[in-house]
């Protein structure tokens, strides 16, 4: 005697089967470019994780990637972290950008150590929203802790990084390159946690007005 | 009036900061030496420091200082205050028993046996709260200074509530356990009495012809018949503790346990003062090295984010600080000072708020990260109205309040700003139309610029000319 065959939707509803088109609920924050938001699981920034940022050289557009976000977060309460940022962040320019100001904490620290340090203390602590970092050389074990951190604090960690480090292995769940085009930025995801690796050119109005 | 006495026999020890089995605190008059306080599993008090070293040879002696013992009574009295705004406190000596110290707190507790909810709910808030200061010693409850000071001496744990059940209390009680001077005692012996029932029954006037008017106005107070006044401790207007180690310590990690102590001592200040503070200060006295060349003291000023009174806070920011800073020679003295406090602001809370406890936990890693980095590299920014670039910006502490909001009118601005300017060796290609920028004499800062923006090695930037040299320079980078 033999059980009835089961239906496929009975089939489909087991936990351990997996289609190929499902993907994790990804938290994220919209970055503020449409066009970026749409290639992303979750429309933006994830959530409590890891994105690593390789712009190709530095002043290509990387930062006014991210303020408009920061902007916004800072607008609705938030409070947003710089660990050991390459130059002084010019505030006048954060301010035109649309920043509140006494909602950024900007940690300069005099040894890279100290700055691992610190953007480990303020993602585990998740009183800020979001944190942007420039670490200097990071092994897995430090990107491996700083995911950590994220997940517990749920803080959204931007790490900016050196383009040759795209190549070693990652726990981000959002890998970028970013690229000068002109007027904007060619991004490529080259991993994403939760979606497809794509590539999407942004269009960067205030940098294009400044040429 | 309802008094609650705490007696702590072992006082003179426990001052010393170091309660360890094998240190006993030894009195001396003349060539004689005897034990007073420690090991009291082994040895009397009393007992006479030869005999004791032959037969417990591990025991090692200290002397008794005076200073730590007031230093460690203030600590105490700060803890005791929670439990009545009256608080007495003395360390006698006594002319019987070898000049036995007896250290005595008294705490007024008529006035919070309802905040407490009774006499049952305060004694165990206080037993348990008493455990943790790390001292020993008896309690008693009674309506006169002297008689909580009788009965917790003794061991009396019942509480006397009522001055009229006093008498028939003390009345069973030997006569030798009362406080007097020997030959009060002697004289007394030797007309037969032997219990203070039969010490009260005799004629006041009688007994003060023959053994002095100290005898009678002592058992007047005993029984609450005249007002005993003594001056009331207050809490002192700034916190000074200093804990002398018993050896030398050479790493952070050894300072823990007196510093976690001392946090905790100077909790209990703020919790009395009803107030926090935002900046303190450890001092590592170092004294003589063993060269013989004087070590200078390190200090650490540390500073709060917000003010607070919470001492396993004031020992994490310690700890941090602690463990970035190397110590130049062993350790032989800690001293903590507070001066300045603030209220903490620990104002109404809203039942639906969620943000208050945010607040917390981002003043606190402001700290921890001041407490490691240093305050200068740890801040916030803030504009300044003015047209120089280099001077239209500024750094302010994190916990400063929100600064006034001063708006940028200027054309836009690059997102990093090299500063100084960094003096260019070549004319760059400049793209954009010219924005002059000028003035500043009034301040010594007069400046005379051209900007341009221009394309260097890929990347954007932000270039002027000076227009008295003609000297080209770097000052920001669009990103």
């Amino acid at each position: 005697m033999t059980a009835p065959a089961p239906s496929l939707s009975e089939v489909l509803a087991r936990p351990d089967v997996w289609r190929g088109g499902d993907f994790a609920r990804v938290t994220a924050e919209p970055s503020g470019h449409a066009e970026l938001d749409r290639r992303l699981p979750g429309g933006g920034w994830p959530v409590g994780a890891l994105t690593e940022l390789f712009p190709e050289a530095q002043g290509i557009g990387e930062m006014q990637l991210v303020l408009p976000w920061i902007a916004r977060l800072t607008q609705a309460g938030g409070r947003v972290a710089m660990v050991d940022p390459p130059h002084l962040p010019f505030a006048p320019a954060l301010a035109q950008a649309g920043i509140v100001l006494s909602r950024l904490l900007l940690v300069r620290p005099q040894s890279e150590d100290g700055g691992l340090w610190a953007t480990e203390q303020i993602l585990r602590a998740g009183s800020c929203g979001a944190v942007l970092a420039w670490p200097g050389r990071l092994g897995a074990v430090e990107l491996k802790r700083f995911q950590l951190a994220a997940e517990t604090g749920k803080t959204t960690a931007l790490l900016f990084r050196e383009p040759r480090a795209a190549a070693e292995f990652s726990p981000a769940a959002l890998r970028l390159k970013l690229t000068a085009r002109p007027g904007g930025l060619r991004i490529d995801i080259f991993k994403c946690r939760g979606g497809t690796p794509a590539a999407v050119d942004v269009l960067l109005p205030a940098l294009a007005a400044n040429g | 009036m309802l008094w609650l006495c705490l007696h702590l026999p072992q006082f003179s020890l426990e001052a010393l900061g170091d309660a360890s089995a094998s240190q006993v605190v030894t009195g001396r008059r003349g060539a004689r030496r005897w034990v007073i306080a420690g090991a009291a599993d082994r040895i009397a008090p009393g007992t006479d420091w030869g005999t004791v070293q032959v037969l417990h040879p591990d025991l090692r002696a200290a002397e008794r200082k005076p200073r730590a013992e007031r230093e460690t009574m203030q600590a105490l009295a700060a803890w005791a205050w929670r439990y009545g705004s009256e608080l007495v406190w003395e360390i006698t000596e006594s002319e019987l028993d070898f000049g036995l110290p007896c250290a005595l707190l008294w705490v007024e507790i008529g006035a919070s046996l309802k905040l407490y909810g009774g006499l049952e709910a305060l004694l165990a808030h206080l037993d348990a709260g008493f455990a943790e200061t790390g001292h020993v010693g008896s309690l008693a409850v009674a309506p006169t200074l002297e008689a909580a000071a009788l009965f917790a001496r003794i061991g009396l744990a019942e509480p006397v509530i009522e001055r009229e059940q006093l008498p028939a209390v003390l009345d069973a009680l030997p006569l030798a356990s009362l406080m007097l001077t020997p030959r009060t005692l002697e004289a007394l012996k030797a007309i037969g009495l032997s219990r203070i029932g039969e010490l009260l029954a005799l004629p006041a006037a009688a007994l003060g012809k023959r053994h002095g008017a100290q005898l009678v106005t002592f058992l007047d107070r005993l029984l609450g018949r005249r007002p005993d006044v003594r001056p009331r401790w207050r809490p002192p207007a700034k916190f000074q503790r200093r804990i002398d180690l018993l050896g030398e310590v050479e790493y952070t990690e050894g300072l823990l346990f007196p510093l976690q102590r001392m946090t905790r001592e100077l909790g209990n200040f703020l919790k009395a003062r009803d107030t926090g503070l935002q900046v303190f200060r450890l001092t590592l006295l170092h004294g003589r090295a063993s060269g013989g060349r004087l070590q200078a003291d390190t200090v650490l000023d540390l500073r709060l984010a917000t003010s607070a009174r919470d001492p396993e806070r004031l020992l994490r920011v310690l700890r941090e600080q602690l463990s970035c800073t190397p110590l130049p020679a062993p350790v032989r003295s800690l001293r903590l000072n507070a001066e300045q406090f603030i209220e903490p602001a620990t104002g109404q809370r809203d039942l639906f708020d969620a943000t208050r406890g945010d607040d917390e936990a981002w003043s606190q890693l402001v700290e921890k990260l001041v407490a490691r980095l240093g305050a200068e590299a740890v801040t916030s920014l803030g504009l300044i109205a003015d047209h120089r670039p280099e001077r239209s910006w500024r750094t302010r502490a994190c916990d400063a309040p929100p600064a006034e909001v001063a708006r940028v009118t200027a054309p836009p601005r690059p997102i990093w700003l090299i500063d100084p300017p960094k003096p260019l060796s070549t004319t760059p290609k400049a793209l954009a139309a010219a924005e002059r920028l000028e003035g500043g004499w009034w301040d010594g800062g007069d400046v005379l610029r051209d900007y341009y923006h221009a394309d260097l090695h890929g990347g954007r930037f932000w270039v002027f000319q000076d227009r008295l040299t003609s000297a080209w320079f770097l000052q920001g980078i669009w990103a």
